[in-house]
Order: C-alpha cells, then structure tokens, then sequence
C-alpha cells in the first residue's frame, strides 16, 4: 500500500468521501422519503397555520405562533428522550455509534430548545406584555437548553472519545429529568405562561377544530423535519468516525492539510 | 506485509503538531463550558428565588400579610367586570380570586389583549392605602382558544346522545 503515499490528491480521492460509499442504498431512499414528507408537511402545515386556522378571539394573529412554538418543544423533548435512550445504550454497549446518535440527537434539542424559547418570546410580547419572565416554567426551559449545551460543551475536550462518551451519557440521562419537571411546571407551580392546552389532565382540547388540525400538522411536520436532519447529521458523523479510523496509509489526508505526511521513508 | 503499527499514525487526520497547541486550548474550554454553565444556574437561581419561591399571590394571600404592604410583589388574579376605569394614563381595575378583592392602579399602556373577566399578573407594591400600584401589567392567557367567532372544538362523544 505505498503506491499513493507520496502523490497529490486527486479527483479520485473525492470517492473515498461519497456517502454512497458508506451509507446504504435503502438509508438514502429512507432520508430521500422523509426529506419529501418534511417538505409536504411544511407546505401543508404554512397553509393551515397562516390561512385555515383564525386567529384566536382574545389573542388575535400572534396565536399562529403557537404552530411553531409547541411543536419545537415537542421535537425537542423527542431528542432529549433519544439522547437519554442512546446514552444509556452507549454505558450498556460501549459502542460509539450510540454515541452519535446522542451527539446528533442533542445537537438537535438544543436549536429546537433555542428555537421553543424565541418562538415562545415573540409569541409573549404582543400577547402577555412581556419578552420574558422568570416564571417556572421559562425558567426550567432555559435550564434545559443550559443542560444541554453543557452536554455538548464537555465533548472534545479529551482526544479519547470513549472518555467523551462517558461523560456525555452521564449528563444526557440525568439532564432527562428536567423534562417532566418543564412539562409539569405550570401544573404544580404558579406560573405566567398557561397550563398545557393539549396535554391537559381534563382531557380534550380546547380549541376550534381548524386549529386543532394545523397544530397537528405542525407537530408531524417538525417531527419529520427533526428525523431528517437527525439522519442526515448522523451520516455526518458516521463519516467523520469512519475517516478517522481508516490506516493512514491507505487514505491520506485530504487536502485541507497542508504538511503532506508521506510514508515514503519506508521502503 | 507493509502494514506496520509502529510508523502508523494513531490519530491521522489530526496532525501531530497540533497536539501541544491542543492542551491549554481545551482546558480554557473546559473551564470556559463550567463557567457558562455554573453562571447560567446561578442567574437561574437567583431570579427564581428574587423574590419568593410563589411566582405571584393571590389577592387574599395579599391582603392576609400585612407584613407585605411596602413590598415588591407580584399579584395574579381575575380582571373583576365593571372595574376598570381609564383615566388618561393611569388605569384603575381590581383583581379577584373569588374571594378577595384588591384595588390595582397600573400607570402606563393597557396591552390589547387586557380584557375585563380575564386573568392578568401585576407586579408592583401594595401601599398604605391598600391599593396595589403596579408598574408593570401582564396579562395572562387560559389555556383554551378560540376563534372570533366563538367556536370551539367538540370531541366526538362516543355513543352519541344529547352534549
């Protein structure tokens, strides 16, 4: 395998990063279907959230965030809980692919997170009178986005990614906690924001039927929008492992390096 | 066989040179990632605990401590009917919880969705002459929603029969 030690790269090196070459024919087809459901959804849920639905009686058109500011939350606790599964896959298992789908999984919860809480604050100004308040509620959510940005903050800082794992899986279950305690917030305490419309201990939901079928259509919209970026960042990853375990002498660095490391003293 | 582990590099996207550049770096990062974090809670905590663990009282929690009148506090209840009047730029309304009844006088700009039998949050001081003056108003929502025509949702009622 010295034949390509010493020579510049070339085009043909490019194949080595194809993720046709990593990932599967039916993994493709699968991100493809739910890139395409993504898309549907997105159109279909932009319908119905600024055009079917009406505006709320007492809230008028800031409401219609509301299509956007509860699904976020949704799609975020949804990666929160892959995060606590595939971090207490990867103390069972030791595998690192677990821990990439907890990587990729957190990455996503917290833009989603970040996402609750800006939607949440446009929606509260025109609405409650105030950007912000340090109502339980507000403030559990921000701790969760606190939590995990902390859990993607101590990746990295160790070249040993078993090490990385570890401390990542610890923080990614016992943050876990903070999820019902942000759901149950405006139950057990007083708060400013609401208590839950959908998830109400009393049952069925509040709201006209044209609404209830936009949120609706937002949630799936979001969920299929996080998978597909979840896959997608995923197969980032996977690539990213892969390249890093393969010999350096089959696979030379690619180009972004500029001290070539040649093997050609060997011979 | 030409493979050889001892030439081989362990980490070979990561060239070797970065290695002792990489050390102090990640322990600024570290120390960096700790002080966002251990800041954060503190900033949480603190504001959590401001003023009291109870986000806000209710007009008879209010009107039962008396050790309260001079006090920043929060007062949540329900806009009581017939109770606001407008003059200029003070607004004069009272809060219930059914119970009790507590005179608010808010300086400032009434928010469009203030709405007389709906719930609102003051956060002010409650004077001597147990009027509560509120520098700020909030107004909080239910958790129900309904179009400007008054329609809502109606389940399906399994079995049929009168709603």
């Amino acid at each position: 395998m010295q034949t390509q030690a010493s020579r510049p790269p070339t085009d043909a090196d490019s194949t080595r990063d194809d993720p046709a070459k990593v990932l599967s024919a039916r993994r493709r087809r699968l991100e493809h279907g739910i890139g395409l459901a993504a898309l549907i959804g997105v159109a279909a849920t932009l319908t119905l959230g600024l055009a079917v639905a009406p505006p709320d009686a007492v809230q008028g058109e800031p409401q219609r965030l509301m299509y956007v500011h509860v699904p976020a939350a949704w799609t975020a606790y949804l990666s929160f809980g892959i995060v606590l599964v595939a971090s207490i896959g990867y103390l069972a298992r030791g595998d690192l692919r677990w821990d990439a789908r907890a990587q990729a999984a957190a990455e996503l919860g917290v833009g989603l997170t970040g996402l609750t809480l800006v939607a949440g604050m446009l929606w509260g100004r025109p609405v409650w009178g105030v950007w912000w308040v340090w109502d339980p509620r507000l403030v559990s959510t921000a701790f969760l986005l606190l939590i995990y940005a902390g859990y993607l903050g101590v990746r990295g800082l160790t070249d040993d990614p078993h090490v990385t794992a570890r401390r990542a899986a610890v923080i990614g279950i016992i943050g876990f906690a903070d999820i019902p305690i942000v759901h149950f917030s405006v139950v057990w305490w007083r708060t400013l924001h609401q208590p839950p419309t959908l998830l109400r201990p009393e049952g069925s939901p509040p709201m006209p039927a044209s609404m209830l079928v936009a949120l609706l259509a937002g949630l799936v919209t979001f969920t299929l929008l996080a998978g597909w970026v979840y896959l997608r960042r995923l197969d980032a990853l996977t690539l990213a492992a892969a390249h890093d375990a393969e010999p350096a002498e089959a696979h030379p660095p690619a180009a972004t390096v500029p001290v070539r490391i040649t093997r050609g003293g060997r011979s | 066989m030409s493979t050889d582990s001892a030439t081989r590099d362990p980490a070979p996207t990561r060239a070797s040179t970065s290695g002792r550049r990489r050390r102090p770096r990640l322990r600024w990062r570290l120390l960096l990632v700790t002080g966002v974090v251990l800041a954060g809670i503190g900033i949480l905590a603190v504001s959590g605990l401001q003023r009291s663990l109870v986000f806000y009282r209710t007009p008879t929690e209010l009107v039962q401590q008396h050790s309260m009148v001079g006090d920043r506090v929060r007062l949540g209840g329900l806009v009581v009917p017939g109770s606001l009047r407008i003059h200029g730029q003070v607004a004069d309304f009272s809060l219930t919880d059914g119970v009790t009844k507590v005179p608010v006088v808010y300086r400032g700009q009434l928010i469009g969705t203030f709405r007389q039998g709906q719930d609102a949050l003051v956060d002010g001081t409650l004077g001597r002459d147990h009027h509560f003056h509120a520098t700020l108003l909030m107004v909080k929502h239910s958790d129900s929603y309904r179009a400007p025509d008054g329609s809502r949702y109606k389940p399906p009622r399994i079995g049929g029969g009168p709603r």
